[in-house]
């Protein structure tokens, strides 16, 4: 049997320390680079695939698409193979933040190499936006809950999803490397559908017809 | 512009009309005239304009004014205020500064405020001189007509001569006060208009590349033709008078001899007329050049750098997958708009727990059992020790007992305690493996205190592990017995945790350690099963 003995720090860093940076582990970022075959080879057989990076200078272990591991499977000749890493669902709020994080993450990708921090009222602000009128009544509780969900992402001992600065007594916020890694747009989609079918639901518990642009996006989702 | 049916609604439509109608006016206005000029008249540092909001607040409240709050207070008003109109945008800057931008409503309200006082009356004459050329020239050019533009242009050229040749006979008739008064106030009206109109073109800019960059991300069009309409939106914005505007500031920038000749010609006109301008036209008057010109080179090249970038985006080879990305994003941000306008979502609406996003659990967490230190020599003979019997919590008299039964535990499973246990063993055994710890110091606490000697071996102290060395602890739980097959390291007096765990590894059956771990019946009296029979499963040799 293959060795993959000296391996044991990179494993170590992906599935137990939530990824291997450049900045933090450069030795061992580089050697993710020079051994990227047998990593993926060792991940393959445990549902899992490596994503490098390499701009930002970092590299996770996350599990293939059920597609991806159904061919698997079949190309093996086994019943099915499940991915060794369990997924946690989020609550609604705490995700509607890590969307406006990740569409930062997404203009900084699309910008030249710049970072963009979020000044913490600009993030609340743009939160805000999707709680309903009646809960913005009470505004500073949403303003606390919004702060909550930050911190408590970006104290997360192992691969916090949200990081956070201050400079001239102003806080910023930028999503983790881990984020824009590790929450792909398979499950943006899914978070997606998982709303539209509420809203769904919603308009069929009152009686009320499905509006076309809903359904539409629904369909599209579906397809 | 209004028609006159119209001015009660274009009044209620205004932002200007909101601002100037706001309580705080001479404050803010004083704030905004000396924040937005020069190098800073489009947007200023946040820092900067603190200090002079702190400044002028001082100099009003000497004058009578009461402005009890603090700087930052007031910037946080005029940038969103709680009700009406706010002054400012802001934007992040290539070094994450926070800039304050002012919004073309409040440059339109300070340029009101610039020229209250000021005669217009003077201005009509090179007003009306500039209508008369300006509609003569467009005339000619709507008529379509060569021969009709040309004779135009022949009229122009007759009269410049002219001029050239009553000069040459009678020399350059020096101006009057009376002409000065009016040069005075049509310059101070040129520089107003100029800084009012240009201000907006960064803005218009930044606009123009976020609607691009919309375009880009929703549109379905095949690649080739998105690219093409984004060059075609580009080629517009350079035909704009914005953007010619940019390019000839830019030029005079560029050019030594260019900018010394204005600003030379701004220096005779504002001396020769000096005492009909404010303290602050001269300032802006002697400003207006090197800033503008200085301001439309640094927008000129966002603009280059914003065109690159979307040339980037188009050759970048993870277009699609970005796309996608961006596109799913939208997805989503739609999906909770329509989420907060129709899901009727309660404040603690229990669809929303498990609503969000599915994020990845790790199966190796950084708790103590995934702390474990595999080990190395085997000591396949069993080592049966005696420990004491799980708790029986309904036995206990009082949760008092419960409390400290569960402080004794802990401090008898503390770091310090496994360590000075290790080191007690290491003055009779110069190097003792765990199974050497464990014989001298029998366990009392099961497999919690056999995985906290691994968990101290692993990070905490000098350990050692070599292929295969693994032992076998029969665990007495009561009426149970436990058999775990346990890694075992050496403690060595120096040296650093966990050396040689990769070769341990290797040396396994198993390709990693989470399959390795799933192997070792950690799950306490559950599990049982006999020794030595098992022990070439889980090792290849030895």
């Amino acid at each position: 049997m293959a060795s993959f003995a000296d391996l044991n720090p990179i494993v170590e860093g992906l599935l137990s320390k939530g990824g291997i940076s450049a900045l933090r582990s450069p030795d061992l970022f580089d050697k993710v680079l020079s051994e990227d075959r047998r990593i993926r080879d060792w991940l393959d057989a445990l549902g899992m695939e490596l994503v490098v990076e390499k701009v930002n200078g970092y590299a996770i272990a996350r599990n293939r698409r059920p597609e991806d591991l159904e061919a698997q499977a079949e190309d093996l000749g086994v019943g099915r193979i499940d991915p060794v890493v369990s997924r946690r669902p989020l609550k609604h709020w705490q995700s509607v933040v890590l969307v406006q994080l990740k569409t930062a993450l997404d203009r900084e990708k699309r910008g030249e190499g710049r970072e963009e921090w979020t000044l913490e009222e600009d993030l609340v602000d743009q939160t805000k936006v999707y709680f309903p009128p009646e809960q913005l009544e009470d505004e500073a509780g949403v303003v606390k809950q919004v702060r909550q969900i930050l911190e408590a992402f970006a104290s997360a001992n192992v691969a916090p999803l949200v990081m956070k600065r201050t400079q001239v007594g102003k806080t910023f916020w930028r999503g983790t490397p881990w984020l824009d890694l590790a929450v792909t747009a398979d499950d943006i989609r899914d978070y997606q559908r998982r709303m539209l079918a509420v809203v769904m639901e919603s308009f069929e518990a009152r009686g009320e017809e499905v509006p076309e642009q809903i359904q539409h996006a629904m369909d599209a989702l579906a397809a | 512009m209004t028609d006159q049916a119209s001015y009660a609604s274009a009044i209620e439509a205004s932002a200007e009309m909101r601002l100037m109608r706001q309580q705080n006016l001479p404050f803010v206005a004083e704030v905004v005239g000396r924040a937005f000029c020069g190098a800073t008249m489009v947007e200023i540092e946040e820092v900067s304009i603190l200090r002079i909001i702190g400044l002028v607040r001082s100099e009003l409240v000497e004058r009578g004014y009461e402005l009890p709050q603090d700087p930052e207070k007031y910037l946080t008003d005029w940038i969103k205020p709680s009700s009406g109109e706010g002054w400012f945008t802001t934007r992040l800057d290539d070094f994450n500064e926070r800039m304050i931008i002012l919004k073309p409503a409040g440059r339109r309200v300070i340029s009101f405020v610039e020229m209250l006082g000021v005669s217009t009356s003077s201005l009509s004459e090179s007003a009306l001189s500039s209508l008369g050329g300006f509609v003569t020239e467009s005339a000619a050019r709507i008529s379509g007509s060569s021969d009709d533009y040309i004779a135009m242009l022949e009229r122009q050229k007759r009269d410049i001569d002219d001029r050239i040749s009553a000069t040459r006979d009678r020399g350059v008739q020096e101006a009057d006060e009376g002409e000065k008064k009016d040069m005075a106030a049509r310059l101070s009206s040129e520089i107003s208009a100029m800084v009012n109109g240009f201000a907006q073109i960064p803005g218009e800019i930044r606009a123009m590349a976020q609607e691009n960059e919309e375009f880009i991300q929703s549109s379905d069009a095949p690649l080739v033709e998105r690219f093409s309409e984004i060059l075609d939106r580009r080629q517009g914005y350079r035909q704009s008078a914005q953007y010619k505007t940019l390019e000839a500031l830019h030029e005079i920038h560029v050019s030594a001899a260019e900018k010394d000749r204005f600003q030379s010609a701004i220096e005779v006109l504002v001396e020769a007329c000096r005492e009909h301008l404010s303290k602050e036209d001269v300032r802006r008057a002697r400003t207006l050049f090197p800033a503008l010109t200085r301001i439309a080179t640094k927008v000129i090249e966002e603009h280059a750098s914003l065109s690159r970038r979307f040339e980037e985006i188009f050759r970048d080879p993870d277009f699609a997958k970005r796309h996608a990305e961006a596109r799913a994003l939208k997805g989503a941000r739609d999906a909770m708009i329509a989420l907060r306008d129709h899901g009727g979502l309660g404040r603690r609406d229990p669809r929303l727990a498990e609503l969000g996003l599915r994020v990845p659990v790790f199966p190796m967490p950084g708790n103590l059992v995934n702390d474990l230190r595999f080990s190395k020599p085997a000591l396949l003979a069993p080592v049966v020790y005696e420990t004491a019997p799980f708790p029986d919590f309904e036995d206990f008299e009082g949760s008092m007992d419960m409390t400290l039964g569960q402080v004794g535990k802990g401090q008898f499973l503390e770091k310090g305690a496994i360590i000075s246990r290790i080191e007690e063993v290491r003055k009779h055994i110069p190097e003792p493996t765990l199974c050497d710890v464990i014989a001298a110091y029998p366990p009392s606490y099961g497999t919690e205190e056999l995985a906290a000697y691994l968990w101290v071996a692993g990070s905490e102290t000098p350990s050692r592990y070599r292929p295969g060395s693994l032992f076998d602890a029969v665990i007495q739980a009561g009426d149970r017995e436990v058999v775990i097959r346990c890694p075992n390291p050496v403690f060595p007096a120096s040296g650093t945790p966990g050396e040689g765990l990769e070769d341990f590894l290797a040396f396994t059956r198993f390709s990693s350690m989470n399959e390795l771990l799933e192997n070792i019946p950690w799950g306490g009296p559950r599990a049982h099963f006999s020794t030595t029979s098992e022990a070439g499963d889980l090792v290849d040799a030895e």
